[in-house]
């Protein structure tokens, strides 16, 4: 047989040459203007896409059928498996199952306001000594495949299997401190006890739709098929979609749920497809291989700029906060069992920020050491400069929209003011400042190291040498655990979950696994003051005593709330009109297409 | 036979190192418990995630219970899918070995003609472009070439997916990437051989006997050429189908090295280590072969 090298060679040369011609002539900035970022205020991530009426409300006649149009893919990160979707494992990854409306709860938040909504449940009731809750629940709510109708059987198994012996879940601690009971009233009807009063038992395992959120599974299906073979197939929720497929790492494919009891999704499927790296996400959202994708902060302008794509803010931002680590003065836990090792190994009172415990006028000047720390930070450059300005500035640690929104007060606020930080160095006794680490840890978001070092500048210059140190957090996290550590730890998060916020302030009981450098009681003594409570008056009185203690000490220094973002085919989607309740992009049902 | 012999006893030393090391550097990590455990546990979850996992178990009873599953072919669950990692290995070995066989084929249909038409056309045309291709292959970064053959072939053309595997198009780039730092190193290595050899006196005798050019590139030269090759096509397939981490992080391609990557950022340790012994296993494999390849080119091998 004859070879024509020649000829051959010639094919595969010219290819290369063309790659290098092409090459050659597409790289470089986009000049066009970007659009105006939407740095939407978190209660709501509901955003149309154009001015175009919006299409009218579902009728009921509509049909699934007739309601479907398309297949829709949305290219996102780290799309971890649900393993841990029983509900006796631990509930972070079941919040994508939740936000993609496979599997519900009691209630949710709804569309365009902070308010929780019904799902599972058509009303509930307090006993009138608040230590117990009756829940109706809603008629005809079936299945996915065909395993019938959901019961007050399956609602009480659900949330019994949360708490069972070997359940790593994390309400786990919460429903055993409160001696929770469930017990099914009848077909319909649920109703739970406490044998201690607790008033955010009802927010957490009922109310805000994330977390320890009870998500219900056909016991029926489990009791068949066996737990493990019942969990593994991830099928069994009542949401508007159904799981078809879940490829580790690759993809995940729902199918709309077509006897979804509500109104049904509008889309045949959502194909999330796994694309970890950032430009491969905005290059396949470029090129038309998904209609949305989650847009890393840094790339946001870029895609903003283009004509045919969107970007808006959605969900609940992730938080950006320094730990002013060491804080370790609790010398018995919550239970009043005596704290091992005491005093623990990442103690220093030497540090500004920590002091001496026990001696208030020590405590008194490491307070005003933190204070002066916050106000040196410029919370709105970074914001402008680093986000974009797809972020906001934060004055309160850890507590979310849509509840930071419920609860904020302009006396919370914190000024960017470096004269009065210095005059509170001086009187706490460092009119020369001091020195320090910032360890910043990364992993979460891909800003961090930038607003890490920004929060290190600004501290800078209000003190003496401040130097920073780059760690991943899994790096980090085994010297935390350990309680080792004294310095100042800047912690991103990409995304937050909406939880009552004395849930948070209670992980910094001693007796938990982990904590970020704070064990303090006063926080702690104001939450359980909630336990004997009832009325929503009291509790937000108390939750006011709470924020005034965190912004009064400072015992966390809250720095920005970063937005999630997502890009979106503007050519395409008319609407996506997003929930509230944690930071993955869901509530795929309310998606239009053009 | 010995030579062989030899090598066998070789492998499997190595893989048994490799056993060891990757136990021990897997608990030199710390209490994995740090890593996996939820910010809301409590002490009482830690205890129990810790009998979960065995981790109130001396560790040489660790050490045995691992080495004596992994004899059986067992190399424990997923600590995040809870499901064997044998299983999770088998999802993606197909599209490693799809993605490498591509790049592969890529490095051996580009390497092997353009090296030869480098050296045929010494000082040519087509001698400074294999030149250059080489040198590029060699010197590009390989995210950076993915980048921008994303670039042009996906956002600009739009004539190719820009990532993962959806369908026979999806492999080109992905394949293209990988394949072009090995195409290139078969450019350089066999480029060097056949100027050797079409040096020599035998080639030169050859060509004064009157034998044609393509019977003394093909018949003379390239066959004794063929050995340098052959040793760096063996390892460069050993590394397509091990050594793919960044391209199939950049490609979203659902192989055995995004596998690893995913598998570190979630510390799923088990996994983990079920990714370096297979790789262990195929560059084991893949010396293996090179040497059986060595007897059967070059029968000096055979004597010894």
């Amino acid at each position: 047989m004859r070879i024509n090298i020649k000829g051959r060679a010639q094919i595969y040369f010219a290819g290369i040459i063309v790659l290098f011609v092409l090459t050659a002539g597409c790289g470089g900035s986009n000049d066009q203007p970007a659009t105006p970022h939407s740095a939407l205020a978190a209660t709501s991530t509901a955003l149309a896409m154009t001015s175009t009426a919006l299409p009218e409300e579902s009728s009921p006649t509509e049909t699934p059928s007739t309601r479907t149009i398309r297949a829709f893919t949305l290219a996102a990160s780290n799309v971890a498996f649900p393993a841990m979707v029983p509900g006796h494992l631990p509930v972070a990854p079941s919040g994508f199952m939740h936000r993609w409306g496979v599997y519900e709860t009691a209630m949710a938040w709804a569309v365009d306001k902070p308010e929780l909504e019904f799902r599972l449940i058509t009303g509930w009731k307090a006993d009138p000594d608040g230590r117990g809750w009756t829940l109706e629940l809603k008629r005809g709510v079936q299945f996915h495949g065909g395993w019938g109708e959901m019961t007050a059987d399956d609602f009480v198994w659900s949330f019994e299997d949360e708490i069972r012996d070997g359940s790593i879940h994390s309400g786990i601690g919460l429903a055993r401190a409160t001696g929770a009971k469930a017990e099914v009233v009848d077909e319909y009807t649920v109703s739970f006890r406490l044998d201690r009063s607790n008033s955010f038992f009802f927010d957490a395992f009922f109310g805000n739709g994330s977390g320890a959120s009870t998500k219900v599974f056909s016991k029926n299906r489990i009791e068949s098929l066996g737990i493990d073979a019942a969990f593994l197939d991830l099928s069994g929720g009542t949401g508007p979609f159904v799981f078809k497929k879940w490829a580790q790492g690759d993809e995940v494919v729902l199918e709309a749920f077509e006897g979804y009891h509500s109104t049904p999704s509008r889309l045949k499927s959502v194909h999330i497809l796994e694309i970890n790296e950032p430009s491969t996400q905005i290059a396949a959202l470029k090129s038309g291989q998904v209609d949305a994708s989650l847009v890393p902060a840094p790339l946001a302008e870029d895609v903003a700029s283009d004509p045919n794509l969107g970007t808006f803010s959605f969900g609940i931002p992730g938080s950006q906060r320094l730990y002013p680590q060491g804080q370790f003065c609790m010398e018995t836990t919550l239970a009043g069992d005596p704290v091992e090792p005491y005093p623990r190994p990442g103690y220093d009172p030497i540090k500004p920020w920590v002091g001496e415990c026990g001696n208030p006028v020590s405590q008194e000047n490491a307070r005003k050491v933190r204070m002066a720390m916050s106000m040196a930070i410029d919370r709105q450059s970074i914001v402008d400069n680093i986000l974009g300005g797809f972020g906001r500035p934060s004055y309160l640690p850890e507590v979310l929209p849509p509840l930071l929104d419920l609860i904020w007060q302009d006396k919370w606020f914190i000024p960017y003011d470096l004269d009065a930080a210095r005059k509170l160095l001086v009187e706490a006794g460092y009119p020369d400042g001091f020195d320090a680490l910032v360890r910043i840890t990364t992993g979460s978001h891909p800003l961090e190291v930038e607003m890490g070092q920004a929060v290190a500048q600004f501290l800078g210059a209000l003190s003496g040498d401040i130097k920073t140190e780059v760690l991943t957090y899994s790096g980090n996290r085994p010297s935390v655990v350990a309680r080792e550590r004294s310095d100042l730890w800047f912690r991103s998060s990409s995304a937050g979950t909406a939880e009552p916020p004395e849930l948070t302030q209670l992980r910094r009981n001693p007796g938990n696994a982990f904590n970020p450098g704070l064990e303090v009681r006063e926080p702690l003594d104001i939450i359980r003051r909630m336990d004997s409570i009832t009325t929503q008056e009291e509790i937000d009185k108390i939750r006011e005593q709470l924020y005034d203690g965190f912004n009064h000490n400072q015992w966390i220094i809250p720095v920005v709330l970063a937005d999630q973002i997502l890009g979106i085919n503007t050519d395409r989607i008319l609407e996506w009109k997003m929930t509230t309740g944690s930071g993955y992009p869901g509530d795929f049902e309310n998606i239009r297409f053009k | 036979m010995r030579f062989l012999l030899r090598r066998i006893i070789a492998g499997i030393v190595t893989l048994l190192v490799v056993t060891m090391l990757v136990f021990v550097l897997s608990r030199i990590q710390g209490d994995p418990r740090s890593l996996l455990i939820s910010e809301d546990a409590t002490q009482e979850q830690w205890h129990e995630l810790g009998r979960q996992l065995e981790l109130d178990q001396p560790v040489y009873r660790q050490y045995l219970r691992y080495t004596t599953n992994l004899v059986q072919g067992d190399l424990g669950d997923s600590t995040l899918q809870r499901r064997p990692v044998v299983d999770i290995l088998w999802t993606r070995i197909p599209n490693s070995a799809l993605l490498a066989g591509t790049a592969f084929a890529f490095a051996i249909l580009v390497g092997i003609p353009l090296g030869i038409l480098s050296a045929v056309k010494r000082g040519g045309f087509w001698d400074h472009g294999a030149r250059s291709f080489a040198v590029l292959g060699q010197a590009m970064p390989v995210f950076w070439v993915a980048l921008i053959l994303i670039y042009v072939f996906a956002v600009r053309l739009d004539w190719l997916p820009a990532s993962r595997n959806a369908g026979w198009t999806s492999v080109i780039l992905p394949a293209i990437t990988l394949g072009w730092f090995g195409a290139s190193g078969q450019v350089r290595i066999l480029r060097s051989s056949m100027l050797d050899e079409l040096d020599s006196e035998y080639v030169r005798l050859a060509r004064a006997k009157g034998s044609s050019t393509r019977a003394v590139v093909w018949k003379h030269a390239f066959r004794n050429a063929l050995l340098g090759p052959v040793t760096f096509a063996a390892l460069t397939l050993a590394s397509l189908i091990t050594g793919s981490i960044v391209v199939e992080t950049v490609f979203s391609w659902p192989g055995l090295g995004l596998l690893a990557v995913q598998a570190v950022s979630n510390s799923d340790y088990p996994i983990l280590q079920g990714v370096i012994l297979l790789t262990t296993l195929v560059f084991v494999f893949a010396s293996f072969l090179a040497d059986v390849l060595y007897m059967a080119i070059d029968p000096r091998v055979r004597i010894r």
